[in-house]
């Protein structure tokens, strides 16, 4: 076996393959050496990481359980697949799991700031957006939006996020292994549902001491680009 | 058809038969035939591409430039066929690439960055990074051949800092 061919290799084909890479497994690369962590905090590489990664915009979901806070990462449904109906499984999602620092609170935007009468979808006939137009005024918009659900599944979804596309993202208020995020499109008033499998698996559920019981509290992120803005040197 | 083909030579001496079409797809290699300095009778040597990764080269335009004509052929194709069609490149794709070991793969890759092959080091390059995706910083300096210049004090600060990533 010669080794030569694995050295010989460019620093353009180095940077090229580990460009492909997801950021965690591109922060563990640093340290495989002092040239692949001077490749990987180039700022032609972030900045090319970033703009490559911008295509394609993850949903982070994340809720708390025994102290820590459980982040995971997955494609952003798309908008425009025809597909009403999608699954990913664990094998896509990326996860970290940290320690839980303080309470975390939400906003939702839409290049403007943006606040919802309720998280719920508790008023009878639909719920109301707020848009902040003007910041210096204190001016606000508001759209009204009637309920995209039957009744019996008010109870059970919120809204958590907006899309860059313009869609609500709606997650369930707790769950046991897999579950539905629901995708409403205000314009088109219509739904899509994408099937999210094995989050809290038995297996995950074992080596993260979870127990048994419902998790509760899931909170969305979306139009999330991975970068290295906090990490640069 | 015959009139079509063009020999290549690998570095070990071995010569393959290729038609035009499908040579085009290295960048190298359609120059040299823009600029005519391709002799019917003689083969281009290729001096750092071995017979066995040439082969696999040759394998991998042979099927492209059939699915391109394919493409033309077919071009009021319905979506649902293209995506099938697409579907199909796929499946041989990563059949072809899920039959080498890592270390063809990195000959692969610098054959191809050597032809100038874009699509081939598109490839491969995903290839190999899908193979060290999961894999901690020892086992990818393993896989590279790269040795560790780190001192265990600048080692264990990385660690701090990026502690996220190693969870």
């Amino acid at each position: 076996m010669s080794t030569s061919s694995f050295s010989s290799l460019t620093l353009d084909l180095t940077s090229d393959i580990v460009l492909r890479l997801p950021a965690d497994s591109v922060v563990r690369c640093r340290y495989v050496s002092k040239l692949w962590s001077s490749i990987t905090t180039d700022p032609y590489f972030t900045n090319t990481f970033e703009t490559r990664s911008s295509a394609r915009p993850r949903l982070l979901m994340f809720f708390r359980k025994k102290g820590k806070l459980f982040v995971f990462s997955f494609p952003q449904h798309n908008k425009n697949s025809n597909e009403p109906h999608d699954s990913y499984s664990r094998q896509h999602v990326d996860s970290y799991h940290m320690k839980y620092p303080r309470d975390c609170h939400f906003s939702i935007s839409e290049g403007r700031l943006a606040c919802l009468d309720s998280y719920n979808f508790m008023d009878k006939d639909g719920f109301t957006l707020w848009i902040l137009e003007d910041p210096e005024q204190n001016q606000w918009s508001s759209k009204h939006f009637p309920t995209p659900f039957i009744r019996s599944l008010e109870n059970v979804y919120k809204i958590n996020g907006i899309t860059n596309a313009g869609e609500f993202i709606c997650v369930p208020s707790n769950f046991v292994k897999s579950f539905f995020i629901l995708y409403f499109d205000p314009k088109r008033n219509s739904l899509r549902e994408v099937e999210f499998k094995g989050i809290a698996d038995e297996e995950f559920r074992f080596s993260n001491g979870l127990g048994k019981g419902r998790i509760r509290g899931l909170f969305t992120f979306p139009n999330h680009v991975e970068n290295f803005m906090s990490l640069k040197y | 058809m015959s009139s079509n083909m063009i020999m290549l030579k690998s570095s070990d001496g071995a010569s393959f038969e290729i038609e035009e079409a499908a040579a085009r797809k290295s960048k190298i290699i359609a120059n040299m035939i823009e600029v005519e300095c391709v002799d019917e009778d003689k083969a281009i040597p290729l001096q750092n591409v071995t017979g066995n990764i040439l082969a696999l080269v040759i394998e991998y335009c042979n099927k492209h430039i059939v699915d391109d004509d394919d493409d033309v052929a077919t071009e009021e194709a319905s979506e649902e066929e293209e995506e099938a069609k697409k579907k199909k490149v796929d499946d041989w794709e990563a059949e072809f690439m899920n039959s080498m070991s890592l270390e063809t793969m990195f000959e692969l890759l610098l054959a191809a960055n050597y032809l100038n092959i874009k699509s081939l080091i598109d490839l491969v390059c995903q290839t190999i990074a899908n193979n060290i995706k999961d894999k901690t910083p020892e086992e990818v300096r393993k896989i590279f051949s790269i040795e560790n210049d780190f001192t265990p004090e600048e080692e264990e600060e990385i660690r701090k800092e990026n502690a996220w990533a190693f969870g």
